[in-house]
């Protein structure tokens, strides 16, 4: 079988075809702290892409709540537990390895593709570890919604220490969750029609609806259960990354390159979504420091990918909750939550303003700059001096052109006393 | 009888069917049926594609052995007569999802069931058999079904309690009598003798031991004594001609089983709450039938236990104080 590299793993890998990369990848950064789980991403693409017969119970995005909740049930569970079963005891990370890329670490176990070569099926070694969720599995899309993680042995009380930072002890938090559009897309390995392709020009990961015959295996290899099957049509369908957009063909957007919906809708303003270029020499991320992408992702490294041990690179990062037990982020996010944490909870200068960028508006920006303001606030942070910059953060399409100008203080509104709606 | 497949029912049997026949090494029925559904993405229009897989999936499901399998076993339920002539197979999630229904007109059954309990040869023997004596004796003139009055009178707790136990007392008759025909599975009479116990804490072991023994290997009772026997241990036994004992100490708490409904709100509940003086005047306020050795799951104890936390300081009146218990809502 090839050899991948895959940076998020530290190592090359075992992959069904050789390795590949488009000129530039669609990604994304949600920032977890932020999500009020309101939902109405999740509509934005329902009412977009999935609002026709057969597609009832398809939610191509969906936020569930963590610990307890999941759509398609236990989806993670389940695949972490299969990877468990075929390397008990192995799927561990070593964060000493991997110098550069630190904070991310080696991992030493198996991915969904190698520990496949030891389930042997019917017809050979399968090409991806993976399960066919059940019909009732797929049902209740918000299940669990915000039940807490509670203290064991004391149901029926209220635990006033429960929520002390660094850890709480009774927790949850929102996941939100859409196709990663892989750089090694198990769903595509696993189609034996060939169906299932990457654009060449954006990385975006699309099932042939002509090619497609049903056989179901892209939604039993997606360890992320986004590749769904609709009873109409008898194919199976995922989400498009909002394609039209992002070739300039919002009419709205004037031929700008605009971000999905999902993504323009949010409410919270968590998510930022773009393009980032990919180096054709080595296959990794272009070193492009004013991409905000590419500063969250590989320079300030505070956000992550969601459970890379799965072996498929993923391009939608994370910045972990803050206040959940670092055991569990890092087996969500391997090795880097520690510091992903620490270094949200006391931001730099450059990602406080990276951060107004998030849903400052709807065009991808390709580029920004920061122009430094005044002090405006001191204080200690974990017993470290701290302080708050006024500074300006511009954003710019691919084209150069400026697309926004925002300051780290928000400015303050005031609305003139008498107005006919006053309550 | 004709019997009829839902289609959810229908594509999730043959697809585990094929699933499970692959696994041992036989790869022909899923090859067959993928060279039929290619021909159906070639050649049907995608509008018709839908109905296409339904019938395709129809048609393999009639060539396997297990209709037929159920058909015969219908056709050897004595009296075969009462039973209506067609019947639809629905599929069903969740265990107690299981069970059987007659259409408003009597004219055709309907049967719940999972696809596990489907294709497991035992398991669906015991299910029909169990479902479809119910229906005969539902269908029985001297069983003088009533299918509108209320059990209780007075709250739903009481009506569901009253229910609960019907069911049990029903099932457990209808399970006597297909162990006497050598058609029971062997787990069952101790099940049924749990369930039993859990539904009338008040009585002691061997007393009610002796009861469930006469149901057990007793006349199947009709609907209105059913009805009789589910008011209490003591119209039970009268109804039975079994001498109550001294009734067992009143607080002691039935060992209640996981998974069971909880009394109060109806949910199947692992987590049966300790009950506290203080909770049973809570709950009592709202259910004045209801004793703590019916238990109650560990939600309801929340919110009762929330209920007293937040509420103003209680007045002299039983209504008032009731009412603030339960942040002031009163049946
Ligand atoms: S998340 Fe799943 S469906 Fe999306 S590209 Fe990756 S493997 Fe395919
Ligand atoms: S990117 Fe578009 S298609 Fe994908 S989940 Fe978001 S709204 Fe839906
Ligand atoms: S719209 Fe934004 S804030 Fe609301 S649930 Fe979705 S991601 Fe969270
Ligand atoms: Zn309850």
């Amino acid at each position: 079988m090839p050899q991948v590299y895959n940076w998020q793993l530290g190592r090359k890998m075992e992959y069904p075809y050789e390795e590949r990369h488009p000129e530039r990848q669609f990604a994304f950064v949600f920032n977890i702290n932020r999500c009020i789980g309101c939902q109405t991403c999740s509509m934005s693409c329902k009412s977009t892409w999935t609002f026709s017969k057969g597609q009832e119970y398809m939610w191509w995005n969906n936020v569930e709540t963590k610990p307890y909740g999941g759509y398609p049930q236990h989806w993670d569970v389940k695949t972490l537990q299969l990877l468990e079963e075929a390397n008990p005891d192995g799927q561990v990370w070593d964060a000493t390895q991997n110098g550069a890329q630190r904070p991310y670490g080696a991992f030493g176990g198996m991915t969904i593709f190698e520990a496949a070569q030891r389930r042997i099926g019917p017809e050979g070694p399968q090409r991806v570890l993976g399960y066919l969720p059940t019909d009732e599995e797929w049902r209740f899309p918000n299940i669990g919604e915000d039940t807490a993680k509670g203290q064991k042995g004391a149901a029926l009380s209220f635990d006033r220490e429960g929520v002390r930072l660094p850890e709480h002890k009774s927790w949850f938090f929102y996941l939100q969750r859409i196709c990663n559009h892989c750089t090694y897309p198990a769903c595509l390995a696993a189609c034996p029609r060939k169906a299932i392709y990457k654009r060449p020009e954006d990385g975006i990961v699309l099932i042939d609806q002509e090619r497609c015959r049903g056989y179901r295996k892209c939604v039993e290899a997606c360890p992320y259960k986004k590749s769904m099957f609709r009873v109409t049509t008898r194919t199976s369908e995922k989400c498009v990354g909002c394609y039209p957009r992002i070739e300039g063909k919002e009419p709205l957007a004037k031929g700008a390159v605009w971000e999905t919906r999902c993504m323009t809708a949010c409410v919270g303003k968590i998510r930022l979504q773009g393009l980032v270029t990919i180096d054709p020499k080595t296959g990794g991320w272009a070193d492009d420091p004013q991409n905000p992408l590419h500063f969250l992702v590989k320079k300030e490294k505070v956000a992550l990918p969601l459970y890379p041990q799965f072996g498929t690179e993923p391009n939608g990062y994370y910045i972990p909750p803050r206040w959940v037990p670092r055991a569990y982020l890092r087996q969500m996010f391997g090795p880097g939550a520690d510091e992903a944490v620490e270094k949200y909870s006391a931001p730099s200068r450059e990602l406080l303003a990276v951060l107004q960028l998030f849903r400052a508006q709807q065009a991808v920006i390709s580029r920004y700059d920061i122009k430094p303001g005044p002090k405006v606030f001191e204080t200690t942070i974990n017993g470290k001096p701290w302080a708050l910059y006024n500074d300006t953060v511009i954003g710019y399409d691919d084209k150069g052109r400026e697309l926004v100008r925002v300051t780290v203080e928000e400015p303050f509104l005031k609305r003139p006393g008498e107005r006919p709606n006053s309550i | 009888m004709k019997l009829l497949f839902d289609d959810a029912l229908c594509e999730e049997i043959v697809e585990r069917e094929m699933e499970n026949r692959a696994l041992g090494g036989d790869l022909a029925l899923g090859q067959d049926f993928r060279k039929a559904a290619d021909a159906v993405y070639r050649a049907v229009p995608l509008p018709k594609r839908q109905a296409a897989f339904q019938g395709l999936y129809q048609k393999t499901l009639s060539s396997l052995l297990h209709p037929g399998r159920l058909k015969a076993l219908i056709a050897k339920m004595e009296p075969h007569g009462s039973l209506p002539a067609s019947c639809v197979f629905l599929r069903a999630f969740k265990g107690e999802e299981e069970g059987a229904q007659l259409s408003e007109g009597r004219g055709m059954l309907g049967i719940r069931i999972r696809t596990a309990t489907f294709l497991d040869e035992a398991a669906s023997a015991y299910l029909l058999r169990h479902e479809l004596t119910h229906i005969q004796d539902l269908l029985d003139p001297p069983f003088y079904h009533d299918p509108i009055s209320p059990l209780g009178q007075e709250t739903p707790f009481e009506e569901s309690l009253l229910r609960d136990r019907y069911r049990t007392l029903w099932d457990l008759t209808v399970d006597g009598r297909l162990e006497r025909r050598g058609q029971l599975p062997p787990e069952m009479r101790e099940r049924r003798a749990a369930e039993f116990r859990s539904l009338f804490p008040s009585l002691d072991e061997e007393n009610a031991a002796e009861v469930f023994g006469v149901l057990w290997s007793g006349p199947r009772p009709s609907d209105p004594e059913l009805r009789r026997m589910v008011k209490g241990a003591q119209e039970l036994c009268a109804c039975l001609g079994v001498p109550l004992r001294a009734p067992a100490h009143a607080s002691r708490l039935a060992p209640r089983p996981g998974g069971a409904p909880c009394p109060l709100c109806r949910f199947t509940t692992f987590e049966w709450s300790e009950v506290t003086p203080g909770l049973t005047q809570a709950v009592r306020a709202d259910y004045p039938a209801w004793t703590p050795s019916q238990g109650l799951c560990t939600q309801c104890a929340n919110r009762y236990l929330l209920g007293a936390l937040f509420a103003p300081a209680p007045r002299s009146d039983d209504r008032t104080l009731a009412a603030s218990l339960t942040g002031g809502s009163i049946r």
